[in-house]
């Protein structure tokens, strides 16, 4: 099953490969990241970065909806990881079953506008979740398990 | 000899707490340097891993993390495979203060690490000897 999605332009990194994964008791975290899947070194670089014991795979957009229907029927408690706003819109749009995506990071541009924490969004990012939101998915910005759930909501 | 820089990087200001203690145990030393991450909103760990690294030119350069799995210690390991330097994680007091104190080469440090006294890790060879996961879905 899918626990938990989250919009992270860090990847697998502190908060998410301790913090996160412990409280979601996840055992595989996906990485849907065009960039990253297209790149042997930072592929290596995830795979040191994973906590032991949890499982990784790392997708492009379109090999992970090739196994869209697979991946929400695993045994595993799973994490997806978007590296960015676009990535994440392309997934959720074409495959529109997920409520609740969380906003962990995102990085700051010229054009982009603070949402909190460490969330800067500018117009084109906007629309991306606006796009996701329609499907029916609401956005959250949360940093940690401890640190207060904000929503978020870009189509009012 | 090239010169030798270790700069300490971590979350929060552990790395200044790091150089605090190593000041009182081992005394001063002006080679070592401590570098603070997040610990200001506007951080930003790509400019901070290039100014670590430019400072360093032409020195060798030792950068001792605190977490393997971290973003700081990813942010230095993206760098390994166009800039020559030493990475170490997991990094503790007691490993800072051996190293200050005997200035390890890299086979030196190797040895060290792979002792199993320290808990670090030298990244360097996770690069070499990382197998990928297989696709298994």
């Amino acid at each position: 099953m899918i626990k938990a999605l989250r919009i992270d332009h860090r990847l697998v990194h502190g908060q998410v490969a301790f913090t996160w994964t412990h409280f979601l008791a996840a055992t595989r975290i996906i990485v849907i990241d065009d960039k990253a899947a297209g790149d042997e070194f930072q592929k290596m670089a995830l795979n040191m970065a994973k906590p032991a014991g949890v499982k990784l795979n790392v997708f492009s957009v379109e090999k992970a909806l090739e196994r869209a229907e697979k991946i929400d029927s695993l045994n595993d408690t799973v994490f997806i990881i978007f590296g960015c706003t676009k990535d994440a819109s392309r997934y959720i749009t074409s495959h529109p079953v997920f409520r609740e995506l969380n906003l962990g990071g995102v990085t700051k541009k010229d054009n982009s506008k603070l949402y909190g924490d460490v969330v800067y969004l500018n117009p084109e990012e906007e629309e991306d979740l606006r796009a996701i939101q329609r499907t029916g998915c609401t956005l959250n910005i949360q940093q940690l398990p401890t640190t207060k759930k904000e929503v978020l909501d870009l189509l009012k | 000899m090239i010169e030798r820089k270790v700069v300490i990087a971590t979350h929060g200001t552990l790395a200044e707490g790091f150089l605090s203690a190593l000041n009182i145990i081992v005394g001063e030393n002006e080679n070592l340097t401590a570098v603070n991450c997040y610990t200001t909103p506007d951080f930003n760990l790509e400019e901070t891993v290039s100014r670590v690294l430019a400072e360093a030119e032409g020195k060798e350069l030792f950068v001792f993390t605190d977490l393997l799995g971290g973003s700081v210690n990813n942010g230095f390991f993206a760098r390994l495979n166009d800039y020559k330097f030493h990475l170490i994680t997991n990094t503790s007091l007691g490993l800072l203060m051996d190293c200050s104190l005997t200035n390890p080469n890299a086979d030196e440090l190797r040895e060290k690490l792979g002792s199993g006294q320290f808990s670090a890790v030298y990244c360097n060879d996770l690069c070499e000897n990382m197998e990928l996961d297989e696709d298994d879905l």
